[in-house]
């Protein structure tokens, strides 16, 4: 299961795609996607498998159903993980 | 009073005893040196400089001296001291006012948290400040000088000083560092411009400092609204072009360029987006100083220009 670590603020402007996220503990700013961050706030409350941020994050659109969305979701976790925004947990 | 109201036996007396104040607004600067040279370059270079009463407070307490016993006379070397504490390493005699500049840079830089401090250029217009923020080498103490010459107002050429509680940009208005091609190209640019001699073998490469136009020295005291961001990159034979940068973007290229982002952890982030919110942000790519500023100058509201 994935699951957030320590505080972290977001900031979006409109009009635009890319998030930008400060990392209060690790002290560092990343941009993000929007799927990236959509992924942490899901996972600022409790953590989830990859199976439930898929259901949580997709919607009816065609583009977030499938094998092809559920590569993304895993490829932004494993981002958010790479800059340790995200842990795991058993 | 200002410092080229002193004569240069006053002026020199009180370099040599620890009794120069310069009012650098919004910090003040104790200097002392035995170097006659750094006497005739702050002449020049800080006439329009404010000096404060000899008791007044100090914010830095910096000396350019001489290093070691030998190096005192066999091929002379200077050290910036911040407090009495060696800072640096020495450099060349012919050195000591590039060291004094670039050492009082350092004091603001690493001790200045009350602000966010951004290595970029700041000029201002008509209440407007444009913020050059740059790595060495792109341009940005070149643009600068060329707007102040055409009327901008210098806060500075190095360090914007954001203040989060205000929103407000502070410069200093000292001298602008030009290196290497630049200098000539400053020079070709306006003749009249006046300038220390170049000093060669920096670790900058060849450094010369340029005036702060009095104007902007007797506003150092205002600061200005940032409405601007630019970031400059000086291209040779390159049009001048400026293109839209997104907030994010901005955001990540003003926190590599600043000075104490990291130290100011998360009040650091909110100053940031607070400034990026209030500009508009751009990347300007030039190969001629006159198209450049015709671009900087377009950010202006028609009527301001």
């Amino acid at each position: 299961m994935a699951q957030g670590r320590g505080d972290w603020v977001i900031k979006r402007w409109p009009d635009e795609e890319l998030v930008l996220c400060f990392a209060v503990l690790q002290r560092t700013t990343h941009l993000l996607d929007p799927l990236a961050a959509e992924l942490l706030v899901r996972l600022e409350a409790c953590p989830l498998t990859l199976d439930q941020l898929v259901a949580d994050v997709g919607s009816d659109d065609a583009q977030t159903q499938g094998e092809l969305f559920r590569n993304r979701v895993l490829e932004a976790l494993a981002a958010l993980q790479g800059i340790d925004l995200v842990g795991t947990v058993p | 009073m200002t410092l080229g109201a002193l004569s240069i036996t006053e002026l020199w007396s009180r370099l040599s005893s620890n009794r120069l104040i310069i009012d650098m607004a919004p910090f003040s600067v104790r200097i002392r040196s035995t170097e006659p040279a750094l006497a005739r370059d702050l002449r020049l270079l800080y006439a329009e400089f404010p000096i404060l009463p000899e008791d007044e407070f100090a914010d830095f307490h910096v000396a350019v001296a001489r290093d070691g016993a030998i190096r005192r006379w066999i091929r002379p070397q200077v050290r910036f001291f911040l407090d009495d504490v060696a800072s640096f390493v020495p450099l060349k005699l012919d050195h000591a006012m590039a060291s004094m500049e670039w050492g009082l840079n350092w004091c603001v830089a690493s001790h200045c948290h009350q602000y966010l401090v951004i290595h970029a250029a700041v000029v201002e217009k008509h209440g407007a400040a444009v913020l050059l923020p740059a790595p060495p080498g792109s341009g940005k103490s070149t643009l600068c000088a060329a707007l102040v010459l055409r009327g901008w107002r210098l806060l500075s050429d190095e360090l914007a000083l954001y203040d989060p509680a205000t929103h407000q940009v502070y410069g200093m208005a000292r001298p602008i560092n030009l290196k290497n091609r630049s200098i000539d190209v400053i020079r070709a640019f306006e003749p009249s411009v006046l300038m220390t001699e170049p000093v060669r073998d920096t670790s900058k490469g060849t450094v010369a400092l340029l005036q702060p136009p009095s104007a902007s020295v007797r506003r150092a005291r205002e600061p200005a609204q940032a409405r601007h961001i630019v970031f400059p990159q000086f291209t040779p034979d390159a049009s001048a072009g400026l293109a839209g940068i997104g907030k994010a973007r901005a955001c990540m290229a003003i926190a590599e360029q600043s000075f104490n982002y990291d130290v100011l952890g998360r009040g650091g982030f909110e100053a940031v987006t607070a400034m990026v919110d209030r500009c508009s942000c751009h990347a300007l790519s030039y190969g001629s100083l006159d198209q450049a500023l015709c671009i900087v100058d377009a950010l202006l509201p028609s009527a301001a220009t």
